[in-house]
């Protein structure tokens, strides 16, 4: 069966030698090629690890050659002091050479070598005696055997005791035989002992000496010794199904002193002291902050074809590495309640925008479902603002108020009839609320200013160009708010809102009609609008006002009636973090596809992915685009991921 | 050096390559859902020689496939298939199936994303039937039977292609140098990548289902393919002399076999490979995936169209549809007696076919002209089904 055809024709088999050898020699290449391949092109660590090998040794060469000049320096000056010395660490190596040489010529002399002879000789005899003693000890055994074995099978046992009884006596006398060899023995030793003592004291001396550089010699020897070896780490309990992380086979210095000027991968982790101390590698590994492929060990993808495996920038491998600030994102997987963190401090800055302006309101977060609702309760709106304010700053705030938190919502067609239809509904479904304290309002607008700048309204309010910024500024409240409700609001604050963070000033009503004639010198008053204020008492307008205000989520900030118990109307940002870029619409923008491109475009200009089917609903909260930055950040570092309890302080 | 019978032979020499790298490969392989992924990646950054072993047995894999197909239809063309072949074509046909399927069982090991979607369009996915089949059932049945297909197909042969084997597995171990095996994401239940292909082979059969149901199109279909390639020797009366000189004297039985094979079989595989993107639209290769895309595409079944031309109410009611499809379907197989009819006295090759035979071929080959009918059916006048049965929930 294995017959080829070329068998069969002659002419054939004549050229074909030469194609088996040309077909031979390269199957025997290529099989090479294989091997090599193998061995030593994707294992690209090797390379790093003898590299970094060679890096180490030069480092301790150069430290040994350093020693070994002041050693030698110090031992010129030792050698020209005079004999003796009181201390031998005095004495120079030279001169140690000479004792310890000395020394071992008394070793070679006769009078030693008799005692020598004479030592062995005793050796030997004190072995044979014991060799004695021990064979006596096996027959005594042997002896106790057979008497025991005939006793039981009741045969005569006399003669066994007998010898029983006469070796026991012989073992005595051998012990005692044995005892006095060794007591020999151990007298000739100690003779012996006394010609070492001298040379055993001089080496030591010489290696007491020695002993600085000796230690580095050591260490040299085991450098050069290495072998590469993949250095991993294995926790169990992290991530899915176990991190492996062999991040060190190349990066061998990451945990180590002394390598802080290296270049990658040799360098020692730019915040061991404060990070990586805190944060063990056996039990924290590297990718759990980091990101990339831990187990990956290729640094080069095909020989065709780019590719950093290790890094996990390659196709489908969905956690790449972290790099830049996004490597903060990882922080506040755990350290989810540190307020300042100096080291993560762009996401953290971020968490901190995401509580400010309310993003929880709308977007489920794990762990932030109890955040507060960032802005004031809309229950008794009515009795509060002008419905004409309303409808201007629902449009824009930060016409009204330049640095005003609430976002912008960019309605789109029909902007104003929206915007009414909501204030419709707001207003409508507002609660009516008698005012505590009427509305008999006189007041003295001299007084109100000379109260204004004495209670204390400037701490938090900003007034003209002075004042606090904690609070709403009054410059131009009176086109905002009504009289009436500011003569009720300053007498008892938490009336209206329980929750508001105003105190209560302990005005008199004369004080507070005077502080209220004051303020509404600020700005001008409304430009009533009575078509406006009939449409909005139009209840078909209230009703989609009702809609609008479930679309848009008004509610996840501001307390609503009506929306008490309703759910965030936005996207669930739990798992963020990891949601993958084919997952994301990006409408009919041109958007290079990454991550970090969709979020921080989204957060800049919400409308953007916007198409003429899809209505994107997040209102545009006019953040810079350093504020974007951190909250991606932030965002980043949600991806669902399990934290033991141990690794938890 | 003489190309005819090496892809058998090479067909055999992959089989030997895919035995050895597969038995090494099982040594660090876990048939468990859990290890499964993680121990592809040891494999191709821990285990020495991992990728290495891996991607032979991944290129071996696809050449064996390919060997097999070219076997077959070499073999058609010299017409070796005839008596007394015929129960070795026919073992040879059952020993193509098997590859396809040892093939499509292997890919669902690794346990990524394909692997997991190629098995979610069948069943409940669990790895160990797969690896059992894979590495035992499927090899042993192929190895019995290969040792059969060998033995009475060189009683009268050439020998083993040496020469050639030696440059297959130089070729082989050049891609495996070159190219790794893909490996994708770890499995996620939760997810279905757009488009979500199947292997190659069985691409052609995934074509269909835009025309077919999926029942049809992964079942029928099939069974009718196998069932035909089986039949071929004992269908084909044509006595002429066995060998590539032969295919002038047998236009009837080439052609049309050419036509399934390469048509029916081979285009929808490009086209599935090359063509089709998210959506299982239409790209060119030089075209952007978008998936967002969308084409306007509104089929109608067939009694809708007719009653919509034909102004014909009463067409639209199920059962009349359900009958007139029926109906229809009939007269197409009855072409066949009509030509039985006509030609039937003065053609040679249709007396020696005899009444049961031509039967047999005459449904064949008309169900096999089906598909390009239907096909056209479909672009042309934009009909879904030409008969709906919603009682048993079937479409043709």
């Amino acid at each position: 069966m294995m017959m080829t055809q070329d068998d069969r024709n002659p002419i054939e088999k004549k050229s074909s030698k030469g194609t088996w050898f040309v077909l031979g020699v390269l199957f025997f290449l290529v099989f090479l090629w294989a091997i090599y391949d193998a061995m030593f092109v994707r294992p690209s660590w090797k390379g790093y690890q003898r590299a970094f090998n060679q890096l180490e040794l030069g480092k301790i060469q150069e430290e040994y050659e350093k020693a070994k000049r002041a050693f030698n320096a110090e031992d010129d000056r030792l050698d020209r002091l005079r004999e003796p010395v009181a201390d031998e660490s005095e004495i120079s190596l030279r001169r140690i050479r000479l004792k310890v040489e000395a020394a071992e010529v008394r070793l070679e002399g006769g009078e030693f070598r008799r005692l020598e002879r004479k030592l062995r000789e005793r050796r030997y005899r004190l072995a044979d005696a014991g060799q004695q003693l021990e064979f006596t000890k096996g027959r005594l055994e042997e002896i106790y055997y057979k008497r025991k074995h005939a006793s039981s099978s009741g045969e005569e046992v006399a003669g066994l005791k007998k010898e029983y009884s006469d070796l026991e006596r012989k073992i005595a006398e051998l012990e005692k035989e044995v005892a006095t060899k060794e007591a020999e023995e151990a007298e000739l030793q100690r003779q012996a002992d006394d010609y070492y003592v001298e040379v055993k004291k001089w080496k030591d001396a010489e290696r007491k000496r020695l002993e600085p550089l000796a230690s580095l010699e050591t260490r040299m020897k085991g450098i050069r010794s290495r072998r590469p070896e993949i250095r991993q780490r294995v926790i169990a309990d992290l991530g899915d199904g176990g991190t492996v992380d062999r991040c060190e086979s190349c990066h061998v210095a990451i945990d180590r002193v002394g390598f802080e000027d290296q270049k990658n991968p040799f360098k020692t982790h730019p915040f061991r002291e404060q990070i990586l101390v805190k944060h063990p590698i056996e039990n924290f590994g590297c990718t759990t902050c980091h990101g990339g492929q831990g187990r990956a060990t290729r640094i080069k993808g095909m020989p065709l074809g780019p590719g950093d495996f290790v890094h996990g920038f390659v196709p489908h491998w969905t956690d790449p590495l972290l790099r830049g600030d996004f490597i903060q994102s990882s922080c506040i997987k755990c350290h989810e309640d540190q307020r300042r963190f100096e080291k993560a401090s762009v996401a953290m800055a971020g968490k901190r925008l995401f509580l400010d302006r309310g993003c929880s309101g709308c977007h489920i977060l794990k762990g932030s479902e109890t955040a507060p609702k960032v802005a004031p309760s809309l229950r008794k709106i009515a009795n509060k603002v002008y419905p004409e304010w309303m409808v201007s700053w629902i449009k824009n705030p930060r016409g009204y108020l330049p640095h005003a938190k609430m976002p912008r919502f960019s309605f789109g067609i029909d902007e104003e009839g929206k915007v009414e239809k909501i204030v419709s509904y707001l207003i409508g479904s507002s609660e009516p609320d008698e005012l505590p304290f009427g509305s008999d309002l006189e007041g003295n607008q001299e007084e109100g200013k000379r109260i204004c700048e004495t209670v204390g309204c400037l701490g938090c309010h900003t007034l003209g160009n002075q004042g606090g910024e904690f609070a709403p500024p009054l410059d131009r409240i009176a086109s905002k708010t009504t009289a009436n409700w500011i003569y009720n609001w300053v007498q008892d604050p938490k009336h209206f809102n329980s929750e508001t963070q105003m105190p209560s000033l302990n005005l008199s009503s004369r004080e507070a009609a005077d502080l209220t004639a004051y303020l509404m010198q600020q700005g001008e008053g409304p430009q009533r609008d009575e078509t406006l204020r009939e449409r909005l008492k139009d209840p078909e307008n209230e009703k989609k006002g009702f809609q609008l205000i479930s679309q848009y989520g008004c509610y996840g900030c501001h307390e609503i009636k009506g929306f008490e118990n309703a759910p965030g109307p936005c996207m669930e940002l739990t798992a963020i973090g990891k949601k993958k870029v084919r997952d994301f619409d990006y409408g009919d923008t041109k958007v290079p596809r990454t991550w970090r491109n969709w979020v921080s475009g989204k957060l800049r200009d919400p409308r953007m992915y916007q198409t003429e089917r899809t209505t994107a609903r997040m209102p545009n909260f006019d953040l810079s685009w350093e504020q974007v930055h951190s909250l991606t950040v932030f965002l980043r570092g949600f991806k669902e991921e399990k934290v033991p309890q141990r690794l938890i302080p | 050096m003489n190309v005819r019978g090496y892809a058998g032979g090479l067909a055999l020499l992959s089989f030997l390559v895919l035995s050895v790298t597969g038995i090494i490969l099982m040594f660090h392989y876990r048939p468990v859902e859990e290890y499964a992924y993680l121990d592809m990646k040891s494999l191709q950054f821990d285990v020495p020689f991992g990728m290495f072993l891996r991607n032979m047995h991944r290129w071996a894999a696809h050449g064996m496939v390919i060997l097999v197909l070219v076997h077959m239809f070499r073999v058609f063309l010299s017409g070796n298939y005839k008596s007394p072949q015929g129960f070795n074509w026919a073992v040879g046909v059952v020993l193509l199936v098997l590859t396809f399927l040892m093939s499509g069982t292997g890919y669902v090991l690794p346990w990524d994303q394909p692997s997991f979607e190629s098995v979610a369009i069948f069943v409940r996915p669990t790895l160990l039937p797969f690896y059992v089949f894979h590495c035992l059932v499927l090899p042993a049945v192929a190895t019995g039977l290969m040792i059969v297909h060998v033995r009475k197909a060189t009683e009268s042969k050439e020998g083993f292609p040496l020469k050639a084997g030696l440059v297959l597995l130089i070729l082989l171990m050049v891609c495996s140098i070159l190219f790794d095996a893909p490996l994708e994401e770890a499995t996620n239940l939760s997810v279905t990548r757009n488009p979500s292909k199947a292997p190659w082979y069985f691409l052609g059969l995934q074509e269909m289902q835009v025309y077919f149901d999926p029942w049809i199109a992964s079942v029928v279909l099939p069974c009718l393919i196998i069932v035909g390639l089986i039949l071929i020797p004992y269908l084909d009366v044509n006595k002429k002399e066995v060998g590539h000189d032969s295919i002038r004297e047998r236009k009837f039985a080439v052609s049309v076999f050419c036509f399934g094979f390469f048509i029916l079989w081979l285009l929808p595989i490009l086209v599935g490979l090359f063509l089709r993107g998210p959506g299982w639209n239409l790209y060119m290769p030089w075209e952007e995936w978008d998936p967002g895309k969308v084409v306007a595409a509104n089929p109608v079944d067939l009694n809708l169209f007719l009653s919509q031309r034909l102004g014909l109410d009463f067409l639209r009611n199920e059962v009349v549809g359900a009958l007139l499809g029926l109906v229809i379907i009939g007269l197409y197989y009855s072409l066949g007696v009509v030509f039985y009819r006509w030609k039937g006295r003065r053609s040679a090759t249709v007396r020696e076919l005899g009444a049961v035979r031509y039967a047999v071929v005459a449904f064949l080959f008309l169900t096999m002209m089906a598909l390009p009918i239907r096909m056209i059916l479909r672009w042309t006048l934009h009909i879904k089904s030409v008969v709906t049965l919603p009682w048993i929930g079937l479409n043709i």
